[in-house]
């Protein structure tokens, strides 16, 4: 009978303080009835053959958990809106890091892209682990609030089919994480080409030639056409037909301008005098070329595949 | 080949079908083995690892009452439909009475093709 009570007492271990007694007691006498229908069956009943009938019955965690079933950290209920708005906050953290780094990286008397991109990633992941544990704990503790008989997710108490956005392919719907790429990558380009306007006072010299610096502050306000633009994809999340319009004119400003910048170099101004001695200023420039043209080229691309978009949206 | 999936539509046929059995049995008073036992010989096999949980699930819902007895020198714990249960199990009765009837003539009837073969 020892093994029997070491076996109830490790299911008891495995189980909440407030239910241990209880279940533990109606355990035992669940197995002491077990045991003696086997006793009224053979005559007697052996240690090997209780042993064999504790196995049979399970590991001690596993009983436990028949009785009491862990429940999830954020109901099924919840899961959408949780995910929905972890994705958000993750979005607007990346927008603002990349605010915030582009500024500290102006201000800053080295422009190196490697501290930059470590200093991006730096401020974005310490701000989202406090974001997301916060946003995980909030919905933890809303699940436990939550009535445990209601499955109805929160938000689609009322709708009508008529509201619902038409049918379309999966590419008619835009993904938070390329909203907010681009609403990143704008607002970083906005920054780029305007603090030594905004900040006169700091002494910071564009990092562009002159020729360059004023060709990107006239197509300011298409960047701020995009941003505008990316803002109020959050909103429709559903490519249409305007919107697929807006987006080629976006593009092809990109396409003109990345290749006008390409033809026009230099784009960068380089001082020689700060470069290491093994680095070739013409090696740099090609480098730099390339990479604009690689942006003009999937500025083309996004040209292109927004027409076909049209078309089949026609 | 068709084993797993066949056993986890088993289990899911089931799972609705032993609550109505567990509630039908506790009409009479019973504590976990006898009510196994009562199951069991009427050919609804059901694992204590189900059975024990479930008695317990259905009685923190207020459709079993349940009480500590003594007995043979030890207790057990009995349990018996509630009167919210008995009202529930008729409810549940109707409705499997129902479902039985319409589901029955649709598991029986034949394909064409099958009455021809």
């Amino acid at each position: 009978m020892k093994m029997v009570e070491r076996y109830i007492a490790a299911v008891q271990r495995e189980l909440p303080k407030n239910k241990q007694d209880d279940i533990g007691r109606e355990l035992k006498a669940n197995i002491l009835d077990k045991i003696e229908a086997m006793e009224a069956q053979q005559g007697s009943v052996t240690e090997a053959e209780i042993t064999e009938l504790l196995k049979e019955m399970g590991h001690p965690r596993s009983v436990a958990l028949q009785f009491c079933p862990p429940t999830p950290l954020i109901s099924a209920a919840l899961m959408p809106l949780y995910l929905h708005t972890l994705y958000m906050v993750l979005g607007v953290l990346l927008v603002i890091s990349t605010i915030a780094i582009t500024s500290r990286w102006l201000d800053g008397a080295e422009m190196n892209l490697f501290w930059f991109l470590k200093g991006l990633a730096s401020s974005f992941l310490n701000d989202a682990y406090f974001a997301f544990a916060a946003i995980t704990i909030g919905f933890a503790v809303l699940s436990r609030k939550q009535k445990t008989d209601s499955t109805e997710a929160p938000g689609t108490g009322k709708w009508s089919p008529e509201k619902l956005p038409a049918a379309g392919k999966d590419w008619q719907h835009i993904s938070l994480q390329n909203i907010f790429g681009d609403l990143a990558t704008m607002l970083f380009l906005v920054m780029l080409i305007w603090y030594p306007i905004w900040q006169p006072d700091s002494g910071a010299t564009s990092i562009f030639t002159l020729e360059a610096h004023s060709v990107l502050l006239w197509f300011t306000p298409v960047i701020g056409i995009a941003i505008v633009h990316s803002l109020w994809q959050l909103r429709t999340r559903l490519w249409n037909r305007n919107m697929l319009m807006l987006n080629i004119g976006i593009s092809t400003a990109f396409f003109l301008v990345s290749l006008w910048l390409v033809v026009n170099t230099p784009i960068l101004r380089i001082h020689t005098e700060a470069l290491h001695a093994s680095i070739n200023v013409s090696y740099l420039e090609l480098s730099i070329q390339i990479f604009v043209l690689v942006i003009a080229f999937i500025a083309a691309y996004e040209v292109i595949r927004d027409i076909r978009r049209l078309i089949r949206i026609s | 080949m068709a084993t797993a999936p066949l056993d986890k539509l088993k289990l899911e046929l089931r799972r609705g079908v032993l609550v109505l059995a567990v509630l039908a049995s506790l009409r009479q008073p019973h504590y976990g083995y006898s009510l196994r036992k009562q199951l069991q010989d009427a050919g609804v096999d059901i694992d204590e690892g189900t059975l024990y949980p479930l008695i317990r699930r259905l009685a923190e819902q207020g459709l079993l009452d349940s009480e500590w007895k003594q007995g043979e020198g030890r207790e057990r714990r009995y349990y018996q439909l509630s009167a919210l249960g008995t009202d529930l199990l008729e409810q549940l009765t109707q409705e499997w009475i129902s479902l039985n009837s319409a589901i029955g003539p649709l598991l029986l009837c034949k394909t064409d093709e099958e009455q021809h073969e």
